[in-house]
Formats: structure tokens, sequence, C-alpha cells
């Protein structure tokens, strides 16, 4: 039995790095809406793909007989050619187009968009649960206004897209349901805005201004009386 | 003659949200992801079901509403 080869080693230890930054930024992105914790269990079922047939790969080349590695692995560049055929295997079996519900989809796509509603289903559970009793009645309008605020303020034709999506909800002559604040909520929220969220939510209406506001640009848009 | 099943302006961008997406999508979220308002969502996501385009899903959590697929 032969022990691993340091070049082997090392690259199979590049490759669980690379793929462990790959898993996190994706994640990272489907779990905007709430704790990136919420992708946890999903995120490692993407890492252990990798991971396992990593370890086959690597086992594979470690119990081969020293004869046939002598045969198989003698030139540098062909030593490494376990870590990378796993690596090459995992993105395959990850990516590969197969069938749910009649469409089609592959397993990172159905991870990250299991991660994406587990997130929503949070956020949704925390708007029915701390939003909904705080914010009601006159409060609503004020609320959707401060929120178009901080959409307003971020940055790129996005901001605006969203501001103007929110500002349909507090149109002259409308009054807001509920559901128009859970949708601007949720929209706030899908642009990283969870923690202003929770600031507005807490502190009340009254006594907060958008963070990241130009000072005259939209002075006429939060309406906080 | 082919079955054409007329959707509306409304209807097709609602439509068009749910269909991108790869799970079932509760009216709210279909209303953000199409940028229409949620009554309005609710009302076309109702008529796609009539015309037979999406699908009702049930078993939604509580009573936070259905969910809905595209065909």
């Amino acid at each position: 039995m032969s022990r691993v080869d340091p070049a082997v080693l090392i690259l199979s230890i590049a490759v669980v790095a690379w793929r462990c930054f790959e898993v996190w930024k994706g994640a990272h992105q489907a779990s905007r809406r709430w704790h990136i914790r919420t992708a946890v269990w999903w995120s490692l079922l993407l890492l252990a793909i990798d991971l396992i047939l990593l370890v086959v790969a690597v086992l594979v080349a470690v119990l081969t007989s020293d004869a046939t590695r002598a045969q198989v692995l003698t030139a540098p560049d062909t030593r490494t050619v376990a870590p990378l055929a796993a690596a090459a295997v995992a993105a395959a079996v990850r990516h590969v187009p197969w069938r749910v519900d009649g469409r089609r989809t592959s397993l990172q796509q159905y991870v990250l968009a299991q991660i994406e509603q587990a997130c929503y289903d949070k956020a949704d559970e925390w708007i029915y649960r701390v939003v909904y009793p705080a914010v009601t009645g006159a409060q609503v309008k004020p609320f959707l206004n401060a929120i178009r605020g901080y959409l307003e303020s971020q940055p790129g034709a996005q901001g605006s897209l969203d501001a103007s999506y929110v500002g349909k909800f507090v149109a002259p002559g409308r009054s807001p349901s509920r559901e128009d604040l859970r949708a601007a909520c949720h929209r706030m929220l899908a642009r990283s805005g969870r923690r202003r969220l929770f600031e507005l939510v807490e502190r009340g209406m009254t006594t907060v201004e958008p963070r990241h506001r130009a000072p005259a640009a939209h002075s006429t848009d939060v309406d906080l009386g | 003659m082919p079955n054409v099943k007329i959707v509306d302006a409304m209807e097709s961008r609602v439509l068009e949200a749910l269909s991108r997406s790869k799970l079932a999508l509760d009216a709210t979220q279909v209303a953000e992801r199409a940028s229409v308002l949620p009554a309005d969502a609710d009302a076309a996501l109702n008529s796609l079901v009539r015309k037979d385009i999406v699908v009702r899903v049930s078993g939604h959590r509580k009573d936070r509403g259905l969910r809905y697929v595209a065909k």
C-alpha cells in the first residue's frame, strides 16, 4: 500500500478549497433574504458530492499497487489525474440536467432553488410574526415609503425599478393591503436589506431615516409623519 | 385546429415569472418576480388555473396561500 503523493494531496486540498468557495458563493447569493445558516445543509449536500468523489479518487490512487502505479502514474503530470478527474465528474453530476415535476433542472440549480425557497419561507415567517403585528393601519404607508426610500438609495438601475415597484403600493388614492406590505418586505429582503428592515420594524417609523439616502434627491419620498 | 389559449399581458408576465422558477411559487413570490401588484398576480394566477395553463399546488404551509406551478 502506498502513501498519498504530495502532489495529489496538495491538488486535492486546492480542489476542496475551490469548491468550498464556490458553494459558499452560490449559497450566499441564494440565501440573501435570510441567514446563510439556513443554507447550511443544502450547501453541505453540494460539497459532499465533491468530497466523496475526491476521497474515492484518492483512495483508488493510494490503494493501487506500486507496480500498477509505476506503470500508470509515472510521469509527474499524470499523478494529478485522480483529483482532477474527481472534480470533473463532480461538476458533471452537479450540472447534468434531469427532470423534476416535468421541467429540466440540474442538481446545482435545484439545491440553490431550495435554499432560496427555504430563506423565503423563513423571511415570510418573520413577516407574519413580527411585521404584521408591528405595522398596522396608518403606519403601513409610511413604512412602505421608508422601504421605497431604501430601495431608491441602492445603486444601479435595479434600485429604481424596485422603488417604482414599491411606489405602486403607495400610489395616491390606493390603500396598501397586507399582501402589498409583504411583497415590499420581500423585495427589500431580496436586496440585502434585512438589517435595515429589522431596524425599521424595531425602532418604529418615527425615528428612522433611510441610511444611504442622498440628502436632497429623495427629500419628498419618505413620509415619516 | 390547435388548442390555443389566449393570455392577456398581465397573465403573460405572471406566466413568464412562474416558468422561470424551478419551484412552485405563491402569489406574492410571483408578484414580486413579475413586478406586478399582489392582487393582480392573484387574479392572473386564478385565471391561468381556469385556463388550465397553471397548476394550483395545495399543501402550502399554514394558511399562507397556495402555490402555483406552470404546466
